[in-house]
């Protein structure tokens, strides 16, 4: 025993670890819950790599067709053996035949919309406490538009693997797209075809998609991750938003060591998130969904996840060529967000103008989201929400006319 | 002063970035406005020829669906060259001259890319997109609809852009042939 606590303090003293344990966090961000949200994010990141670990040695990439045998859970009666393509059995057999894949791929699924609704209430929380006005919280805050950024990918990216029919749907949006940007001249679309080579579901499309997915993303994901923890390590957190001057002063001289009052908050919070994720799995499983092979006809009101309602709602009330451009306008905004607020302080009182823009923008995404799944909008055609496309890009009807009948 | 260079740093990019996507969303709206024709250049931008094959005597059957097998209803056929796969639906359109025409479209939207589902029953009448609601229906005119050419899968309903991609199809003895496609 003796020997063993010898080590670990040797082990303290080689690596620095004792200055990395003993840094001062400042005691108001470890109460303000405000302050807490990055690490829910971070937590289920390192969650999403372990199981996504054992997933990614359970399934397989492919559209080659196989027989998949009936299962009552789905609805399949008697003998009926469908078509399913080779992913689709593969996260089939995680799912239904693998001990333990069940709550496997429910931990996943969880830990990911809980990674998302994280990010997001982080982004919001940070641009309500005006995190980008001290020193190098600029950067940090591009690297969380970045990082936000990337998350959402990564979430698109999962949610195809199984190729099922919502997958196939979000691939096929997924290529086509950017092909909006071929109109300005910008050929995002040929770039596409030509890394891909087909703006149809391939093999070689759905291997690419599961590359990116395991390792490409999570690899930049992780760099970026390690980055911004270092510059909160060294930069430290953003300053209270408090407007007395002598109040805020205090706040931040009022200092606690990372461990063990910091250490113990993370992981409380990650017991938390894991009862939560667990509970969620519980109640609430998200059943692997329909199967779906190229050819099948494709069932009216297929909805997307909760993470990108909002913007279906807005593509089916608005011309494509605005509603392609609304995230990337969101997201430029939040980009320039730094560069325009910058004056007064932190406190709500003496930036509320910023406070209100804030919730406009979670308003945007919030209004879509429940009017989404509320009801379907049947797009008007209105001069003012169609552009047509100039008459050079379509194509003519090419094949001659011959008749073959009577 | 290292503080103002950093700052400077990322005014230049980030300015460049909104510079670029602002240009990117003005261009076709501008454009529109002003003159179409001088924003079209040589080929179809958005759309890629791919030549399923040069002529239809050596056409392998795989593109290829038989007559009799259309008149029970269109018929969908996965097109593979090399890399590119494209979803096509092969059917028969009775015109109103009272003929039967063969023709193929690849089944992508042309709004946000949705598989789409054939319409009518025997013969092929147009397409629905499950996705979104554009509605697309075949011109079963001769001498075509509204300025819209013959056999052409037009917008009819829903937000898409443009008309449905066509195949040009050929007729051999009782097969009908996948000759060029447009993805």
């Amino acid at each position: 025993m003796r020997a063993l606590v010898r080590l670990w303090e040797l082990i303290l003293e080689r690596f620095h670890l004792k200055e990395f344990l003993e840094h001062p966090v400042p005691r108001y961000s470890n109460l303000n819950p405000l302050y807490w949200l990055g690490d829910v994010a971070a937590m289920s990141f390192f969650i999403l790599a372990i199981t996504g670990f054992a997933l990614a040695l359970l399934y397989t990439p492919g559209l080659s067709l196989t027989k998949t045998p009936p299962d009552p859970l789905l609805g399949h009666l008697g003998n009926e053996v469908y078509d399913a393509t080779q992913s689709y059995s593969s996260v089939y057999k995680i799912t239904y035949l693998t001990p333990l894949g069940f709550i496997l791929r429910q931990i996943h699924l969880w830990s990911a919309y809980m990674m998302i609704f994280a990010t997001l209430t982080h982004f919001f929380a940070k641009f309500i406490l005006g995190s980008y006005k001290r020193r190098g919280g600029g950067a940090l805050w591009l690297l969380g538009v970045f990082l936000g950024f990337l998350t959402i990918n990564q979430a698109v990216l999962g949610y195809i693997l199984p190729l099922h029919l919502d997958g196939i749907l979000a691939i096929q949006i997924g290529l086509n797209l950017f092909r909006y940007f071929d109109y300005f001249g910008i050929p995002v679309g040929q770039l596409v075809l030509s890394v891909l080579g087909s703006l149809f579901v391939t093999d070689q499309v759905i291997k690419m998609i599961y590359v990116l997915h395991i390792l490409v993303v999570p690899a930049i994901i992780l760099v970026l991750l390690g980055l911004k923890i270092n510059g909160i390590l060294y930069g430290g957190v953003s300053p209270p938003p408090i407007k007395d001057e002598e109040l805020r002063r205090r706040a931040m001289e009022e200092k606690e060591p990372f461990y063990p009052h910091r250490f113990a908050l993370t992981v409380g919070q990650l017991l938390l998130q894991l009862s939560v994720i667990l509970l969620l799995a519980a109640m609430t499983p998200l059943p692997l969904l329909e199967p779906w092979v190229p050819g099948q006809q494709v069932p009216a009101g297929v909805r997307p996840p909760w993470p990108v309602m909002w913007y279906y709602t807005y593509v089916k009330m608005i011309d494509p060529f605005i509603s392609v451009g609304l995230p990337i306008f969101l997201v430029l905004f939040a980009l320039v967000v730094p560069l325009l607020d910058r004056r007064g302080g932190v406190s709500i009182e003496e930036r509320w103008i910023w406070v209100a823009i804030a919730i406009v923008y979670i308003a945007i995404i919030g209004y879509g989201t429940v009017l989404g799944f509320l009801v379907d909008i049947p797009k008007e055609i209105t001069p003012l929400t169609r552009i047509s496309v100039p008459p050079d890009y379509a194509v003519p009807y090419i094949g001659t006319p011959q008749a073959v009948g009577p | 002063m290292v503080d103002e260079n950093r700052r400077n740093v990322l005014k230049i990019f980030i300015g460049s970035s909104v510079a670029l996507s602002l240009g990117a969303l003005t261009t076709p709206l501008v454009g529109s406005v002003i003159n179409t024709k001088a924003l079209a250049l040589k080929g179809e931008y958005s759309s890629v020829e791919v030549v399923l094959c040069e002529d239809v005597d050596n056409c392998p059957e795989e593109y290829s669906v038989p007559i009799s097998e259309l008149r029970q209803g269109p018929k969908f056929v996965l097109l593979k060259k090399s890399n590119t796969a494209i979803p096509a639906v092969f059917g028969l359109v009775r015109a109103t001259d009272g003929k039967e025409y063969p023709v193929a479209y690849n089944t992508v939207c042309t709004h946000f890319g949705c598989p789409v589902n054939p319409t009518g029953g025997k013969y092929l009448m147009g397409f629905a997109c499950p996705c979104h609601g554009s509605f697309f229906t075949i011109c079963n005119n001769p001498e075509g609809c509204d300025g819209r050419p013959f056999l052409e899968a037009y917008v009819s309903g829903g937000p898409a852009p443009r008309p449905l991609r066509p195949i040009k199809v050929a007729v051999k003895g009782d097969r009908i042939y996948a000759v060029k496609a447009y993805i």
